[in-house]
């Protein structure tokens, strides 16, 4: 099956290049090409992919910027002129870096690097359990014990029933490594167990005994993830 | 169009388009021929924040088609983009580059006739 991507520059040249690259890989389909990151979040409000070709400096929002808005989190490649960014791309965990102006054969790496995490986080969904480190210790916890996560500045805290464990980690890398399975960012703050939801009143949902905002962007697709009767 | 071995004007720099274009002489074509449409009025557009001293637009467009020349082989501009760029950053005010400036559009005016005759000569095979 082919990869989903879109991509994000100002400069009509560089997308047409990329555009191109993408046709030649015979790997990827390419949803959507976009001048600048407005666009390009609308079309992800509305649509998931699997690659998010990504230039930095443009008109209005910044890739980063672009990042810090999505609903969700593809394997990003970056691709820009300059060398400055690789602190930020480090914090977002890009999956690679792409110095404008680059070869088919570098174009290609990256393509296969994120295809790679592709694999893994197919992996990833098969898993039930998961590692944190809290604590000095390293402590296991089951997908189904956990009723959300919570972002607390440079932290993570991970709910359950029983306890709640803080470590050092982003809200991105946790989603990142839970997957799509039951879990599911509602808030920049709040990924959530979906199967431990116990009710829905306008944008704030109830887990356990605590009330979790939910964004107005992803009202509606935590709408679409329940099992809503109709 | 022949897919055969193309050999670019020495003035490019023919590696660098051998890594990008792998003898897809097609896709050269393409973007030679963008670049020509575009590059007068990314040009224009750059002068006219030099005019009125705009430093920091007048660097972002400068960002904006550093990669785009070396995609039709203008590797040293990108170079010279590259350090212009770099020199809005450190300086006051946009008199500071002039000279850098001056010599970098220059040499990229000079270069438009090569991409355009590459752009024939690619056509008429």
């Amino acid at each position: 099956m082919k990869l989903r991507a879109i991509i994000v520059d100002d400069e009509p040249i560089s997308r047409q290049f990329l555009e191109q690259y993408c046709s030649k890989s015979g790997k990827i389909n390419v949803s959507g090409s976009f001048p600048e990151s407005a666009s390009a979040l609308y079309f992800l409000q509305n649509n998931e992919v699997d690659i998010l070709f990504l230039d930095v400096e443009m008109p209005g929002d910044t890739g980063f910027q672009l990042l810090d808005k999505l609903p969700f989190m593809p394997k990003v490649i970056l691709t820009t002129s300059k060398t400055d960014y690789a602190y930020d791309a480090f914090q977002y965990n890009v999956t690679d870096y792409l110095k404008k102006p680059f070869s088919y054969v570098r174009f290609q790496e990256a393509v296969n690097k994120a295809n790679e995490v592709n694999v893994e986080k197919a992996l990833e969904h098969e898993k039930e359990d998961i590692f944190i480190k809290s604590d000095g210790k390293f402590i296991r916890l089951n997908y189904d014990d956990i009723l959300y996560i919570e972002s607390v500045g440079d932290y993570v805290k991970y709910c359950t029933m029983e306890k709640k464990y803080i470590t050092h980690s982003t809200l991105k890398a946790v989603e990142e490594k839970l997957g799509k399975g039951d879990f599911m960012k509602v808030h920049r703050s709040y990924i959530v167990n979906l199967k431990k939801i116990k009710n829905i009143e306008d944008n704030t949902l109830m887990i356990g005994n605590d009330h979790i905002p939910i964004s107005k962007v992803l009202k509606s697709e935590v709408m679409g993830r329940i099992n809503l009767a109709v | 169009m022949s897919q055969g071995v193309f050999v670019f004007d020495g003035r490019l720099d023919g590696a660098f388009l051998e890594s990008v274009y792998e003898g897809d002489i097609e896709h050269a074509a393409m973007v030679f021929d963008q670049f020509l449409r575009t590059i007068p009025g990314q040009l224009n557009e750059i002068n006219d924040y030099y005019q009125s001293s705009d430093i920091e637009n007048f660097r972002k467009n400068v960002h904006k088609i550093k990669p785009v020349l070396s995609y039709v082989g203008l590797t040293a501009l990108t170079g010279k983009a590259a350090a212009l760029e770099s020199q809005c950053k450190q300086v006051g005010s946009i008199q500071d580059v002039s000279g850098l400036y001056s010599s970098f559009s220059m040499e990229l005016n000079e270069m438009i006739p090569v991409i355009e005759n590459e752009l024939a000569k690619i056509r008429n095979l």
